[in-house]
């Protein structure tokens, strides 16, 4: 289970936003110290310009995390935003 | 009258001791800033307009408080720009910079306009060195994180392209402000018999990575700084989570370097000192030194230039200025003042006439015809919150991110991703949209950015650290700064989408 994840307003679509976004406001995000949920960081840059530029990633606890589709990405790390 | 104008950037102000309200845990060694500072105007209340690094310099450079209409770019056809005003009135002018971002993508227009500019290469992700194809590991692994590229990738923003790029660098002198301010100190030389000169010296140390040789690396420090658990370059964000995240010893290093390079930058600074005092051109030269803005190191949980309420640490900056015949040559002045500023005095003290759009000059502060300059300053990201000072509160306005935000430009420049390629946008339409210009540009909008969900206000002349939110409370102070807010943006006559996506009424 994630516990940060971290990714970039300009590798994500409009769609995926909007689910990382809900998933950020659901009660999951660290700031509202709920010690079981998932901290979901929306970043206008994360500094992976190259990874950012030619495929879908996010970073997950850290670790950038890639795959072919956000879709993938959202099944393997936020499988509740995954809906 | 000469012009030398020197932007260190990143120079977090309360690393230095000549502004201790707040200080840091080190007595960070500043001699010759210190000793400049003995004969420059001190300015307590000086704040960053438009942010990061090349909004600053266009605000700067072109006197355009840039921010409410668009990101990062390039000068507008429609700018003038201060070298070129300057030689058009016959001023010889020169830059000499290690800011690798005027260089790149969407980044024109700020060196053309130049008699000369040397280029110092070489620094963070500056595109020069291929070889060696693996860098040295002890500085990638203090650089880079779990999941970062081999340094065999191609791709933007491969770190091991800093490593490559000083994998020659034998002693000090090879280091970026070591070569900066050496070139700036031997043109000061070179060209004193010169009658009237504008030399902007654009350091892009202190910035990161904060890699430095010694003393300097162990100058603040017990930690043996080639441990290759420590960190020298560490990614923005918060510092207890994700990439960003640092460990309380990491943190402490990272500061240490930071202090270090503030201390590395200072001696070399010196050589521009000395030089002028080789020549005597203090008796007619102009000397501005400032700096675009700070950076995080922890100050409220955050590190680098992250997506975090804009606090002080990052926008409440440096500015000391000699002037040779200024009443207030050597003065502590405490009236609120703005980057922006910079361009209409640097242009007044030339002697070049021009319209200077959102400047006001600080020639009449500094020539003590009046106290006063602003009652208020406003600064912040494009895309993003607004922000407004009074020099004694701050307000911090949060925008709604649902609003997308909508860029103006002759370019079709990336709004969140500077230094890749560009990207048609093919929504764009094109008008007469800005308020200081005739001149038809693009306009499209895109993802806005927020960065606190609600208002934020600080008391920041009984409270300089920004400890104690005071919004919410019903305070008057926060219905007065939101209308200052509101006038500011009024007397700029910013878009009206920027009124929606604030939530503000005109």
């Amino acid at each position: 289970m994630a516990e940060t994840v971290e990714y970039c307003l300009r590798n994500v679509s409009g769609e995926t936003r909007e689910r990382l976004a809900a998933e950020a406001s659901a009660g999951r995000d660290a700031d509202t110290d709920d010690a079981g949920g998932v901290a979901v960081d929306e970043r206008r840059c994360l500094q992976r310009c190259g990874t950012c530029y030619s495929e879908a990633f996010l970073v997950v606890d850290g670790t950038v995390a890639v795959a072919d589709s956000h879709a993938d990405l959202l099944a393997a790390h936020l499988p509740e935003a995954d809906r | 009258m000469n012009v030398l104008f020197v932007s260190i950037d990143s120079l977090s102000r309360h690393f230095l001791e000549v502004y201790p309200e707040i200080g840091v845990e080190f007595d960070v060694e500043t001699d010759n800033l210190d000793r400049f500072a003995e004969r420059a105007a001190v300015f307590d209340t000086h704040y960053a307009g438009s942010l990061p690094c090349m909004p600053a310099r266009r605000e700067w450079l072109t006197g355009t408080r840039e921010f409410l209409w668009r990101p990062w770019g390039p000068v507008e056809p429609f700018d003038d720009t201060l070298p070129r005003l300057a030689r058009e009135d016959g001023v010889a002018t020169q830059l000499v910079t290690d800011h690798y971002h005027y260089f790149q993508h969407g980044s024109h227009g700020y060196f053309e306009d130049f008699n000369g500019f040397e280029f110092v290469r070489g620094h963070e992700y500056d595109a020069w060195r291929t070889a060696p194809r693996r860098p040295d590991e002890r500085l990638l692994a203090q650089s880079t994180t779990r999941g970062s590229p081999d340094p065999d990738d191609v791709g933007f923003m491969n770190r091991a392209q800093y490593a490559r790029n000083v994998a020659d660098f034998e002693d000090e002198s090879d280091f970026f402000a070591p070569q900066v301010f050496d070139a700036t100190a031997q043109w000061v030389r070179d060209n004193r018999e010169r009658d009237r000169w504008f030399c902007y010296v654009d350091s892009f140390d202190v910035h990161e990575p904060f890699h430095v040789p010694e003393p300097y690396a162990s100058m603040y420090t017990d930690e043996d700084p080639t441990d290759s658990d420590l960190v020298n370059w560490p990614y923005y964000g918060r510092v207890d989570r994700g990439q960003s995240e640092l460990t309380d010893r990491q943190l402490d290093f990272v500061r240490a370097q930071f202090a270090g390079k503030v201390t590395m930058v200072d001696r070399w600074f010196g050589r521009v000192l000395d030089a002028l005092d080789e020549t005597g051109a203090w008796s007619d030269t102009m000397v501005v030194v400032t700096a675009d803005h700070g950076h995080y190191l922890g100050e409220h949980g955050w590190v680098g230039k992250p997506q975090a309420p804009m606090y002080n640490t990052l926008v409440h900056t440096p500015l000391f200025v000699h002037h040779p015949d200024a009443a207030r040559a050597d003065e502590r002045v405490d009236a609120l003042t703005s980057a922006v500023d910079l361009y209409g005095t640097m242009l007044d003290e030339l002697g070049v006439e021009a319209d200077h759009r959102h400047s006001r000059s600080l020639s009449p502060l500094l020539h003590g015809e009046r106290d006063e300059h602003r009652d208020r300053a406003i600064y912040g990201y494009w895309g993003s919150s607004v922000n407004v000072t009074d020099g004694e509160y701050t307000y911090l306005h949060p925008c709604d991110e649902s609003v997308d935000a909508a860029c103006h430009s002759t370019e079709m420049m990336n709004a969140l991703g500077p230094f890749q390629p560009r990207e048609p946008e093919f929504d764009a339409e094109a008008g007469e949209f800005l308020p200081y210009t005739e001149s038809p540009v693009w306009r499209w909008s895109t993802y806005a950015t927020g960065r606190h969900d609600d208002p934020m206000l600080f008391d920041v002349s009984a409270d300089p650290e920004q400890e104690t939110d005071l919004a919410g409370e019903g305070r008057e102070e926060e219905d007065r700064m939101r209308s200052l807010l509101v006038d500011a943006l009024d007397h700029l006559d910013a878009p009206a989408s920027q009124y929606e996506r604030l939530d503000l009424a005109r």
